[in-house]
């Protein structure tokens, strides 16, 4: 969580400074990221994200590395070699689905993955992650449905910013995707997404349930955006932004952790400046690394045996 | 070496994959219990089970997003369109997911998929039931584009496409399904995307086509040479990669090229062609690059009269045959 923090922030500032041709927004749904990574085995269970899931992708096995040469587009970029936008996370070996902008055209694919898992005979998850725009689009619904007929290991969370980035009409009721995911004949549950604990307990059922072949589950996971700018640009009101620090997953851990005695001020601060210091080489040693050659844009657009 | 007619052969393949590859399943609408709406999975269902010949929602966005993700997990997955007038919701999968991933990955996913769709007219399809969608997705990288007109060619080029590591449009034509039938070689009779063949081989004219148009063609090649004009008739069976050269070879040899295809007009497939032909071969050329087409309408109407106009024919062809032979 403190080192997509410490991305994210250093992202921002390297963009606003014109350093850096893009920004990366996941402020606010750590907790919930986190906990879906915790309850995945790396490398064996798939997860199908957003844009937005930086905290997921570290968890499940990108670095601070993978992420920062993407952001500065560079070839050693292990996602796209620089050709897709930052946020664009994909690992073969992590089992991190590429997926496009379309915000809700992965779900379907999901789908497809866990009915391969199934038709294999494989112990595989599938984690399909959305926004609350995503969960709105057709194609989530035809995936979820689909997920819905045959039963398959797929957990859909639905991270809920609530941030304005819907249209008004589209705004979604509180419950209303779990009342959806019923309707598909699915479990649901709704869960604060900046409660690490609360998310882990819930999404931790839907894998199980997910690995027992009992199907899908929906979790909807309100967030508290934290960013003055919302994903779409939108400025955010001063007391949705005041309410969402307040309630800043990683302050959230933080207390608890004190609260539990795991955690003392000295580590805390170490913690942050060894994340800090990590990005800090990262930057660095991205921003040093070779763009792609211009002519290799043709590359890899079909298999070529004598590539 | 059974005879087959196109419908049969496309059968074959499927089931020939499948039974040598565990990894290939079939998807799409009514492909299970019915066998498919033209047949063209009869049968498959009883042989390899409701998993492998899975019946699916009304949903072609889904139908090809499924096969991407299960092509993601391993699997060959070969997803029926019921007829191509109904792709179309599909098209943000197909081309912004299944041809972009290669793409999109630098290489590290890859998207085996093979869409089948019946395409076409001339069957009294109406407005929904008869169009030809290979323009666009032919202006698609990253996506394979075929059209086989005659059962050996559809066995092979189907099987090549089930095999092949990127996704892959086959289109076939319904009014060829049953039109003609020839003896089809089984085993691993494999005809590899990419080449165009000489059907019939001539002097005067260069003919290029793709499906029912071949026959049509084919059929004006005969009336033509019987008057004298010699049209050598060209059946591309891939639009995308297209072979480039045996187009530029027959025009050299020539001097006069026609492209034929049933789709409208302007911004049809035949521009493409026509295109190459003028930057590639404009020294050769000895008369204008002619295009046989549908008219600028906006879909094949049903009824008998305006089918028939909409419709190239031996007849429409021959006719702009003689009068490029006469430039």
């Amino acid at each position: 969580m403190v080192m997509a923090r410490a991305i994210e922030r250093r992202v921002w500032l390297l963009h606003r400074t014109g350093h850096a041709e893009a920004s990366l927004h996941a402020g606010g749904s750590e907790a919930v990221q986190v906990a879906a990574a915790a309850v995945l085995r790396p490398g064996v269970d798939w997860v199908v994200p957003r844009p937005l899931d930086l905290a997921l992708c570290l968890a499940m096995g990108l670095s601070p590395l993978d992420v920062l040469l993407a952001v500065f587009g560079r070839a050693a970029d292990p996602a796209s070699a620089g050709r897709a936008e930052p946020g664009s996370f994909s690992s073969r070996s992590a089992r991190i689905v590429s997926t496009s902008a379309g915000a809700g055209a992965h779900a379907i694919h999901a789908a497809g993955i866990a009915y391969a898992s199934k038709l294999r005979g494989l112990d595989e998850v599938t984690l399909l992650s959305t926004d609350a725009r995503g969960a709105g689009s057709g194609d989530w619904h035809e995936g979820v449905n689909f997920a819905a007929v045959h039963r398959l290991p797929v957990v859909c969370i639905v991270i809920d910013a609530n941030d304005g980035a819907i249209a008004p009409l589209a705004q979604p009721e509180a419950d209303s995707f779990v009342r959806k995911s019923y309707g598909y004949g699915l479990a649901g549950a709704v869960v604060d997404g900046g409660d690490f604990d609360a998310a882990f307990a819930s999404l931790n059922q839907a894998a199980e349930r997910a690995r027992s072949g009992q199907g899908p589950t929906v979790v909807h996971a309100p967030v508290r955006p934290l960013s003055a700018l919302n994903a779409s640009g939108v400025l955010q009101a001063p007391e949705q932004l005041e309410a969402g620090s307040r309630q800043d997953p990683i302050g959230l851990m933080r207390q608890k952790l004190l609260g539990l005695r795991l955690l003392d001020d000295e580590t805390e601060l170490r913690i942050q400046a060894d994340c800090l210091s990590v990005v800090s080489q990262e930057v660095e040693r991205a921003r040093a690394s070779a763009s792609p050659r211009p002519a290799a844009a043709l590359e890899n657009v079909v298999y070529r045996t004598d590539a | 070496m059974p005879e087959m007619r196109m419908i049969e052969a496309v059968r074959a393949a499927m089931a020939d994959e499948m039974e040598r590859d565990s990894r290939v399943v079939v998807m799409g609408e009514d492909v299970g219990r019915k066998g498919g709406v033209f047949g063209a999975t009869d049968g498959l269902y009883a042989r390899f089970g409701e998993a492998r010949v899975l019946d699916t929602p009304l949903a072609e966005s889904g139908i090809v997003g499924v096969a991407i993700g299960a092509a993601l997990n391993g699997l060959l997955p070969i997803a029926e369109i019921q007829f191509a007038d109904f792709i179309h919701p599909a098209f943000d999968q197909i081309v912004s997911e299944a041809a972009r991933t290669r793409y999109r990955t630098n290489g590290d996913w890859s998207v085996p998929i093979v869409i089948r769709t019946p395409f076409g007219g001339g069957v009294h399809g109406g407005l929904y039931h008869s169009q030809s969608i290979e323009a666009f997705y032919a202006h698609v990288p990253g996506l394979k584009v075929v059209v086989p007109s005659l059962p050996a060619d559809a066995y092979g080029l189907l099987k090549s496409a089930i095999r092949d590591p990127d996704p892959v449009l086959f289109l076939e034509h319904k009014k060829v399904y049953r039109l003609v039938s020839e003896e089809v070689p089984g085993g691993d009779h494999l005809v590899p995307i990419g080449p165009a063949v000489v059907r019939r081989p001539g002097t005067q004219i260069s003919c290029f086509a793709w499906g029912l148009m071949t026959h049509y063609c084919l059929e004006a090649a005969g009336e033509l040479g019987a008057e004298g004009i010699s049209m050598e008739v060209v059946d591309l069976r891939t639009l995308a990669p297209l072979d480039r050269v045996t187009i530029l070879e027959s025009v050299h040899r020539t001097g006069k090229a026609m492209i034929v295809h049933e789709d409208n007009l302007t911004g049809g497939f035949g521009a493409e062609i026509a295109a190459i032909i003028s930057e590639h071969a404009f020294d050769s050329l000895d008369g204008p690059v002619v295009r046989v087409a549908g008219p600028d309408i906006p879909a094949m109407p049903f009824n008998t009269p305006q089918e028939e106009f909409f419709m190239p024919n031996p007849h429409k062809i021959a006719e702009a045959a003689r009068k490029l032979a006469a430039y």
